[in-house]
Order: structure tokens, then sequence, then C-alpha cells
């Protein structure tokens, strides 16, 4: 068969659309950075939470993470938009979106956390309290400035994530960038090929700049070993 | 073929994920005149179908698609089966009754669908006479729609009339019809141009098939079985499938 080149890479489309494309993109980012928040919040506690010394306290944070982790994020928004009203809670598309991906990151965050932060010799944490630093003291001082280079490139992977899955909220009806990515192709079909080539370059755009961000912040942080 | 199988009565699946419906009585009487021993299926999201089509995917979509204008300008249309109109579907308890009462609502449709087509249409006519747009929320899935209508998340949706009366028919007493928009459609089998090109190819062979089927009746017959109504078809001889 003959491919219509021409049609697949209407650029017209593109031109007479740039305002919902736009729009599209705006919503994608404040959907990935309220949920981010969302998941840079809940993760503490949560890493918190996973070390706790009450035994059942860490179990069923335990059970939750792996709850979390073991189902797809796609149902887990399904379930949050569809599902919920059933209970006579009815969360707007831009709200399930957020706590699908927030609560979702936030898993992996607290694992992050709680690892980077056993990754600190004990014997720092013991140092600090020897000098008569309180714990407090000792975590902003001590660990946490410690920790915090050696969690940081999962950390924005992890932010790398939500970018990505935040297009997954297409089936939830929220009307970010591959929604209206969709939207504009799927009447007439023209163009297809280059917007969903701006797609991919959108989402990459965002996502690269992000791990440069976090390399060029790591390195600062990490200066003092070189010292 | 690529298609989607919640397009009740014109395509779907029941509970034991067999096709169902007019089409694919259809594609079996058509498949018997051209001697086509077997059918290969896959199953994608409504807005994934066209492409598959226009990218070779799949040989022609045999499921009902309301022939629109913007869809002629990218694809060939077989002869149609039936009519295919967009009505609007809301609860008891709004005030729509009418296409002008839409203006300021929200409104599901379904993303890549004559709905969407239509709703986009009124939408730009209320802009132009100085009344507000409709506010439009794009769904994957019709299932979808109808159920974000039950949770009140919208106030109405815009989709074809043969899903709407079969949904209707199942769950009386919920739901309200407030009438159709725009322009009757009929619903037609989708092929790629080149494919309508001329003898031994593909959209010309099924055209000869239905247009036997409807002169023996067939198409008729179809028609009752699912729809329990006689359809008003276009004269075939003057069709454009190719536009």
């Amino acid at each position: 068969m003959t491919v219509d080149y021409n049609a697949l890479f209407d650029l017209s489309q593109v031109y007479d659309n740039w305002r919902l494309l736009v729009s599209g993109a705006l919503m994608t980012i404040s959907i990935a950075l309220t949920a981010t928040i969302l998941a840079g919040i809940l993760g503490i506690v949560m890493s918190m939470l996973l070390s706790s010394r009450r035994r059942w306290v860490a179990v069923a944070t335990r059970g939750y993470v792996e709850v979390i982790r073991g189902t797809p994020l796609l149902i887990q928004m399904y379930i949050l938009y569809y599902g919920l009203p059933a209970l006579g809670i009815v969360l707007s598309g831009f709200w399930a979106a957020v706590i699908a991906l927030g609560v979702n990151s936030a898993a992996y965050v607290g694992e992050i956390s709680r690892g980077a932060i056993g990754s600190i010799d004990r014997a720092q944490r013991e140092s600090g309290f020897a000098v008569g630093m309180s714990t407090f003291t000792t975590y902003r001082r001590i660990v946490l400035p410690q920790a915090f280079p050696v969690a940081l490139p999962s950390l924005v992977g992890e932010v790398i994530d939500i970018v990505k899955w935040s297009s997954l909220a297409t089936v939830i009806a929220v009307p970010e960038v591959t929604q209206i990515v969709y939207q504009i192709v799927s009447q007439s079909f023209r163009g297809f090929a280059i917007l969903f080539l701006l797609l991919a370059g959108f989402y990459f755009t965002l996502t690269w700049s992000l791990s440069i961000m976090s390399r060029a912040l790591e390195s600062r942080l990490t200066s003092y070993r070189a010292r | 073929m690529t298609q989607t199988p919640v397009f009740e009565p014109y395509w779907f699946a029941d509970e034991n994920g067999n096709f169902q419906g007019m089409d694919f009585d259809l594609l079996v009487e058509v498949n018997k005149i051209l001697d086509i021993p077997e059918t290969r299926y896959s199953t994608v999201p409504w807005a994934g179908v066209l492409p598959a089509l226009q990218t070779g995917k799949s040989d022609f979509t045999p499921e009902a698609i309301a022939v629109t204008e913007v869809r002629r300008e990218t694809f060939a249309f077989s002869f149609p089966e039936g009519d295919n109109s967009i009505m609007i579907m809301t609860r008891p308890d709004t005030d729509i009754k009418s296409p002008e009462d839409l203006a300021g609502k929200t409104v599901g449709i379904e993303t890549g669908s004559a709905g969407e087509a239509a709703a986009l249409r009124l939408s730009e006519e209320n802009k132009a006479a100085g009344k507000e747009p409709l506010s439009l929320k794009s769904y994957q899935h019709n299932v979808d729609i109808f159920l974000d209508l039950g949770n009140r998340r919208i106030d109405a949706l815009l989709m074809n009339i043969a899903p709407i009366s079969s949904y209707m028919k199942k769950h009386p007493g919920i739901f309200y019809n407030a009438g159709l928009v725009g322009e009757p459609l009929y619903a037609a089998w989708v092929f790629r141009k080149e494919d309508m090109g001329g003898p031994g190819c593909i959209g010309v062979e099924v055209n000869k098939a239905l247009y036997e089927l409807r002169k023996n009746g067939t198409i008729k017959k179809l028609q009752l079985k699912w729809f329990e109504r006689e359809m008003e078809l276009p004269d075939y001889d003057t069709w454009v499938s190719v536009k």
C-alpha cells in the first residue's frame, strides 16, 4: 500500500491548534507539579513510617507500599475516578490523576529515602549526638545533607516517571497534552505522525531538562567530596 | 480488521467476548459473497481504529461509522447500511430539552467520534452567535461517558443514536433523550481511498456485495433484527464512495 505522507505530516494541524496544544501542555505540567509535591510530602512521611520502631506501623506501611507498587497505575486512576463515585466521592479528573500519581510515586519515594538514610554510616549520627546536637539538628546538618545526593538521581527518576505517566490521565477525561493530541488527530486523522512526534518531543524535552538539572545539582551537592 | 466492540447494536462483544451486531451479521454475508474464508480482528480504543487503517494495519473497518465531510477528506466509505445521527442524552434533572440548551453546559464526547464533531460545530456556532460555547470533556470509551453522566460529572453527552438507544433500553427511566443534533448521518464501513480505486479493489468488491445484499432484502432484514425499525438509505447508484 502507499502511505500518504502529506496527510501524516500535515503541519497545518499544528498551526491551527497551537492554543489547544499549549493548554494541554500546561495541564500536563500542573498535574506533574502538583503530583510531585504530593509525592514528596507523602514520601517523607512514608520513609519515617517504614523505619518506625513500632512494628505494626512499619508492617502496615510496608503493606501499603506493596499494594501500590504491585498494581498498575492505570487501574488505580480508573478506580479513583470511576469507582469512588459508588461510595459518593466524586473527584474531578485533575485530582483523581494527581492523587493516583502522587500516592503511587510516594510509595517509591518512601523506599528511596529510607534506603538513602540507611546508607549513611551510623557513626555519623552518633558523632552528632556526641557533640551535643539534638536528633532534629543531627538529621538536618549531618544525615540529610549526605543522604540527599545519594537519593537525588532516583528521586528525579520518580519525577520523570510522574511526567510520563501523567499521559494516562487521558483515560479519565483530563484535557492534558496527550488527550489534546488525540482530539486533534482523531477527527480527520490528518497530521497524526507529526503531532505524535511533537508530543514525544515535548515529554522528552521536559524529562531531559529534569535529568540535566538533577546532574548539575548532584555535582554541586557533592562538591565537598572533591575538596 | 481493527475495531472497538462497544458500539451496540452495530458492533459489540457479548458476555463471552464474541462479536455481535448488525455489522457482524452483514460481514458474514459479505464474506459469503466474496468467498472470504476467515476474518482476523484486533481490538483497539476507538481513537486508534482509523489510524490503523490509514497506516495499513487493517484492511477495512467493519464497524458502522458515521459518514462525515471531515472523514471523507481522508477516507472512502462503502454503501451505507443504516443511519447514525447524533443524539443528545441527558438526565431528567437537567433543563436540557434541545441543542440550544447545551450552551455553557459540560458535555461528554468520545475522542474521534462524530458526536465530538457535532459538539465542536455546535460550540463554534454558539460562539459566532454570541452565546456560550459548550464545555467539552473527552473520553476514550463511550461506556465511560455513560458512567460519568450517571455520576453527574457531565450534564449531557453527544453520541450516535445506536449506542444511546441500547443503553437507555438497558437502563430505563434514568436518562432522557433531548433530540438530534446537526444533519442526519449515514453509517458505513471505512476504506483507504486507494482501495476504492477500481475493479478488484477490496472496497469496490465489498460495495458490489452490499449492493446485492440490499437488493435481496438482507440489509433490511438485519435492520429490523437489530434496530426493530427500517432505516432510510441513500440511493446506492448515486452514492459517492470516494471524494
